[in-house]
């Protein structure tokens, strides 16, 4: 069963995100050149280091002025740029069901500025299996990209995101992660752990619906949990949803704080907010994009 | 507390399920969440595999048990046994006195007991009797064993409200004629007052009494007399009485039937009597009446401010005898007393001679003093210790130092005197074949002997020291010791005696004030058989000499007309015209109402039901009240979560 609700993103909106390139703090590690600093000597235009000259090196690359000042034959090395390799980590589990569309629109979006960019992006859906996907690069990458989250199962049963985040991290060159979830869980604390401990810059792009923080409930309700089938019976008092905002508010500031602590760049984004304000505004403040 | 319909106790059996549905886990409606992360801390985790959990009651539980509870028992209809309000025969007894005609704010007493009494009888049974006795002046039976209720209604308003006491031994004997033995019987008594202890030996058993009324103030004129003066003037002295507890003011007007006389505004403190003497003229023999109002005008309706609750004692009559001119005849050996007394009396011109003449032609009054009376009284005549005594009276041997301890307060040669004081050096008590021994014990005596009809108007020990009466159809007053061996003559009462004595032996008609219910005695005059008395409501009342007493029932003026052979009508002296009173004691409206009490069974057969008091109706109201109370308390306002804070910039 598929959840096709037609093309995540709009033409318009992915005409205007194209603009948009993944602004890395780190240093990747690319196999293929790119736009981004990597590790190593590359091929691009700023000036790194000098080296000996050995037989065999490229001629055009000695530096005169060095040979003139120090009598010695010096070639000039450069910074290597490489295409960063994004990946993007969307949690597909049950709890996801709600914010589904949201999240696959925001891996979308991911893969098209990742992907205009000259970048190559990986999109890791952490369901009850993690499915890895192929890389995604240049003018197809994003098509191919829409086409797999539009046509996907949708969010239920738990999440793997633990094994999704090692292998987004441990599979191919270094580069930055994103990860996509809403961390109702209780392990969400080693959810973000692992991602600090990435390999790239971290980021995440805390999803939720408005109605999970702001609930409509009445009476006394069984609450039934769609991801675990966990039941928790809850007599609906001013008290209790006092409370419930309190623990809401303090959760939501310790994701963020642990966040900062980690460095991970983290933004909260609720399904009924505008997905451009997202990728135009609030990414660019990160600094994921540019 | 009994029930009616226990089995409506069944209904306890709801408190079952409700228990259970305590009892039981609730079966709350699910709700679908992302995920119950956030809400751990607040609910609590259930398993569907126990079905049920500990009970914990709230207020909702306790609301919902209590209104159970309220409906089982409403449904058994509990009621209490109060004493039953009909018996197979119900006697209702409705005093119907003076006092019963207070205005208590709108409706009299008696239509207040009316009322109480219609409620009584509506409900009434299928089988059931109710007789009604009215306790007026004179009781009656209104109504026999009815057995339906609107005859018993037309009787309740068949009871004539009365302008005397209540002749409460009468309705109880009346009671007793209706009883059955056979017949368990009720008997109520409604009334204004307590019953004194003479009339509450005659109760029947069983008796219950309904008070009716409350306590309220009353001006009355409780004495009302016009003594003429001269041709045509006259003293008229009144008292009036405040039964209020507090001061009042109060305007009391004299008048004749033609013109207002006099007036004057006096204050009477609470519970206390003004005595009022006015001078007036009149002329003639003419009704006084005196009637007294309330000055302060408009009140308030509430009975601690009412000053004057009853109508029928605001007026008193009385009527002013009149004065002619009297030829006064003084037989004896000389009395200055006498002589001065009669001089003074309006109207009369005095004569003296020292023994009685033969011939008393133009003589209008005879006082025989200390000398033998005429065999044959032809004329009005006072006898002052006179030495021989015309046929009819007697007198004993003379007692010294006789005491005077009985005079009889409503006798006309009376009204003003005190004799009470009076020392007599000695006396010769009268004796008549009705009069007993000397020694005897001073009660008032009537002496008749044929044509000799004499009351005692003084007595003492010794017997009758002053008897007025007829001899022969004439006038007689006997004074049975010699004036100038006591000190009457001194004393202040003596002139007024005697204008007393002359007003009723030659003043013309005699005119006695009466009391309502208070029996008069028809004096015929020789050869009348009979009078016709006329009350003042137009009720005729024929009186003979098997007949002789009249008991006016109403205030007003009672007229008389002989009745008989035209010669001896014409010849006989003018009828009396009665002016008749309010009964002074009706007057007292703060007089202490009888204490409550229900009617207990009477006589053998099977008891009716007790009396029922339904309790039904309050519980289904608590039920009710229950319930909008569960309402309220479960009404709630709605909920919301606060919202999310919102951030500035992302971290």
């Amino acid at each position: 069963m598929t959840t096709d609700d037609g093309p995540l993103l709009e033409p318009a909106t992915v005409a205007a995100i194209a603009r948009l390139r993944l602004n890395l703090r780190r240093r990747i590690e690319g196999r293929f050149v790119g736009g981004h600093r990597a590790k190593g000597f590359g091929t691009s235009l700023d000036f790194a280091d000098y080296r000996e000259y050995a037989p065999g090196d490229d001629l055009r690359l000695l530096d005169p002025n060095a040979h003139a000042r120090l009598g010695r034959l010096l070639i000039r090395l450069f910074q290597a740029e490489d295409a960063a390799a994004l990946r993007v980590v969307v949690d597909v589990s049950g709890s996801m069901r709600a914010k589904d569309r949201t999240a696959r629109r925001i891996a979308a979006s991911l893969v098209a500025i990742g992907t205009s960019g000259g970048d190559r992006v990986r999109v890791l859906l952490a369901g009850r299996e993690v499915d890895a996907g192929p890389w995604y690069a240049g003018g197809a990458g994003y098509p191919a990209a829409e086409r797999r989250l539009r046509t996907m199962p949708p969010a239920a049963g738990r999440g793997d995101l633990d094994t999704a985040l090692r292998r987004a991290d441990g599979e191919g060159p270094r580069g930055p992660v994103v990860l996509v979830s809403d961390l109702l869980t209780d392990d969400w604390p080693a959810i973000v752990s692992l991602l600090a401990a990435g390999r790239g810059d971290a980021t995440l792009v805390h999803v939720l619906a408005r109605t999970e923080l702001e609930p409509d409930l009445d009476g006394d309700v069984r609450l039934v949990d769609v991801e675990s089938g966990e039941q928790v019976e809850v007599a609906v008092s001013g008290t209790t949803l006092a409370a419930f905002a309190a623990r809401r508010d303090a959760w939501l500031d310790d994701v963020s704080r642990q966040c900062g602590a980690r460095g991970i760049a983290y933004v909260r984004h609720l399904d009924d907010e505008p997905l451009d304000h997202l990728l135009t505004a609030l990414l660019p403040q990160l600094g994921l994009v540019a | 507390m009994r029930l009616a319909a226990p089995a409506g106790l069944a209904a306890l059996v709801l408190a079952l399920p409700l228990a259970l549905w305590y009892l039981l886990k609730a079966r709350r409606p699910r709700v679908e969440v992302s995920s119950t992360f956030l809400w751990r801390r607040h609910g609590e985790s259930v398993t569907a595999a126990v079905p049920w959990q500990r009970l914990r009651p709230d207020a909702t539980f306790w609301l919902i048990l209590a209104a159970v509870v309220a409906l089982a028992l409403a449904l058994a209809r509990p009621w209490q046994p109060v004493p039953p309000t009909l018996g197979e025969h119900t006697v209702i007894v409705v005093d119907a006195s003076a006092s019963m005609l207070a205005d208590e704010g709108g409706p009299s007493r008696l239509e207040l007991a009316r009322r109480q009494a219609t409620a009584l009888v509506e409900g009434m049974a299928a089988g059931q009797t109710v007789s009604v006795i009215e306790a007026g002046l004179r009781a009656r039976v209104v109504q026999s064993s009815a057995t339906d209720p609107g005859t018993v209604l037309r009787a309740l308003d068949g009871v004539r409200p009365g302008q005397g006491p209540a002749d409460l031994a009468g309705a109880f004997a009346l009671v007793e004629s209706v009883l059955q033995p056979s017949q368990p019987t009720l008997t109520y008594l409604f009334t204004d007052r307590e019953i004194g202890p003479v009339d509450a030996a005659a109760a029947p058993a069983g008796l219950g009494v309904v008070p009716v009324g409350t306590g309220l103030g009353n001006l009355a004129v409780t004495q009302l007399q016009a003594t003429p003066t001269g041709v045509e003037t006259a003293q008229v002295y009144a008292s009036v009485r405040n039964f209020g507890r507090e001061p009042a003011e109060a305007l009391l007007r004299i008048a004749t039937d033609d013109a207002e006389l006099a007036s004057r505004t006096v204050e009477i403190a609470a519970r206390e009597t003004t005595e009022i003497v006015l001078d007036v003229n009149v002329s003639g023999r003419e009704l006084i009446r005196g009637t007294v109002e309330d000055t302060a005008g408009e009140r308030s309706t509430e009975p601690a401010d009412v000053v004057n609750a009853l109508a029928v004692d605001d007026t008193a009559l009385a009527v002013a005898s009149g004065t002619r001119d009297v030829t006064a005849l003084v037989a004896g050996p000389g009395n200055v007393f006498v002589e001065s007394a009669l001089a003074s009396v309006g109207g009369v011109t005095v004569t003296t001679a020292e023994a009685v003449p033969e011939d008393l032609t133009g003589v209008d009054l005879l006082v025989v003093d200390r000398v033998p009376a005429p065999e044959e009284i032809a004329v009005p005549t006072l006898l002052l210790a006179a030495t021989v005594l015309p046929d009819g009276i007697a007198a004993a041997p003379a007692e010294q130092l006789p005491a005077v301890t009985y005079q009889d307060p409503d006798h006309p040669l009376l009204q003003g005197v005190d004799l009470s004081e009076i020392a007599i050096a000695s006396a010769r008590p009268a004796r008549g074949e009705d009069i007993g021994e000397a020694g005897a014990p001073s009660t008032a005596a009537t002496v008749t002997t044929g044509s000799v009809v004499m009351e005692t108007v003084v007595g003492g020990p010794v017997g009758s020291l002053v008897l007025a009466g007829r001899i022969a159809g004439q006038p007689v007053v006997y004074v049975g010791f010699d004036l100038l061996a006591s000190n009457l003559p001194l004393d202040v009462s003596w002139p007024v005696f005697t204008s007393n004595a002359v007003s009723w032996l030659a003043g013309g008609v005699d005119s006695p004030a009466l009391r309502v219910g208070e029996a008069y005695r028809v004096d015929l005059p020789a050869g009348v058989p009979a009078a016709e008395a006329r009350s003042p409501s137009g009720i005729t009342t024929l009186l003979d000499a098997t007949r002789p007493l009249l008991r006016p029932g109403e205030v007003g003026v009672w007229q008389l007309a002989w009745q008989g052979p035209a010669e001896l009508v014409d010849a006989a002296p003018p009828a009396p015209v009665l002016a008749v009173n309010a009964v002074v004691e009706e007057g007292d409206l703060l007089a202490p109402p009888p204490e409550e009490s229900a009617p207990v069974i009477v006589g053998a057969g099977e008891a009716p039901p007790a009396g029922r008091r339904v309790v039904g109706p309050v519980l289904l109201v608590v039920l009710l009240a229950l319930l909008v109370v569960d309402w309220l308390a479960a009404h709630r306002r709605d909920l919301r979560v606060p919202r999310l804070r919102r951030r500035r910039r992302p971290a």
